[in-house]
């Protein structure tokens, strides 16, 4: 039975490796999440016409470039 | 008997006209389209200042240098592959979109410390919005009616060159100290501030 644990999938390096990637993807898009609830608070307290708008959007782009990320990693890995 | 001193008639330090305001603006008197929380329907923002561009320069070295070093690697003819032997080519592809992914959010985090640090000065009162280390902000607010001093400092060389200093305003409330800090311009905002206190208690 230990024999089988050691020689099972999950333990093999490449795999490890690619959960830690994908924790560290994972952890990235809650900071993503985080930066959007921000910049939408700090918006609700001072508007500066479009730039407040363009901020909320390059926030939205930055948490769907991450959960991209984090599925391709999933996909392909 | 002679007038010991005639002073001369010198400009309101605010200009009456309408301004403009950009994304990059540090010093804006009558910014337009500009609005705030609990803003009156009769108050209008005089003056909006932020922390001068220039401060953003070594976040913004930072970022260029991070962008660019995959790329230094690539021309140096260090292969990633050959620093990472063990790892298969779509590790390190998916790595490298990471790594640019990390350093744009580094920018976007740096800018948007700069973009909500806020001075406002309207007709009724100061509000100063700081924005720090993603999750932290305060509001504070004062009635001009309490503003009892209006001071600021221009330390250095730096200072000097790009023209920034600190603005410090004493209230009478119960914050008793407003800061701008590293805002451009600080003798033209006291000024500012001062004439439109004068102009309320006139």
């Amino acid at each position: 039975m230990l024999n089988e644990i050691f020689t099972s999938q999950l333990i093999q390096p490449l795999f490890l490796t690619k959960v830690f990637f994908l924790l560290f993807i994972f952890f990235y898009l809650v900071f993503g999440f985080v930066l959007l609830k921000q910049v939408q608070t700090m918006n609700s307290i001072v508007i500066e016409g479009q730039s407040s708008r363009i901020l909320v959007i390059l926030a939205i782009v930055n948490l769907i470039l991450t959960i991209s990320l984090f599925l391709i990693t999933l996909v392909i890995l | 008997m002679p007038d010991l001193f005639i002073p001369k008639e010198t400009k309101a330090a605010l200009p009456t006209q309408e301004g403009h305001s950009h994304p990059f603006a540090s010093f804006c008197t009558h910014p337009e389209n500009v609005t705030f929380a609990n803003q009156d329907k009769d108050e209008k923002i005089l003056l909006l200042l932020r922390r001068h561009f220039i401060t953003n320069f070594f976040w913004i070295l930072t970022t260029v240098i991070l962008l660019l070093i995959p790329s230094i690697f690539n021309f140096s003819g260090i292969k990633a592959q050959a620093l990472f032997p063990f790892l298969p080519g779509k590790f390190l592809f998916l790595f490298f979109l990471f790594y640019y992914l990390l350093v744009i959010g580094y920018a976007f985090t740096k800018f948007i410390t700069w973009y909500y640090n806020i001075f406002l000065v309207t007709q009724k009162r100061i509000i100063d919005i700081d924005y720090s280390d993603i999750v932290y902000h305060n509001v504070a607010m004062t009635k001009l009616s309490l503003v009892e001093d209006v001071s600021y400092a221009q330390v250095g060389f730096i200072r000097s060159l790009f023209n920034f200093g600190d603005l410090f305003v004493q209230t009478a409330g119960e914050i008793k100290h407003f800061e701008a800090l590293k805002i451009p311009k600080p003798n033209n905002a006291a000024h500012i501030i001062e004439d439109i206190i004068g102009d309320k208690n006139a």
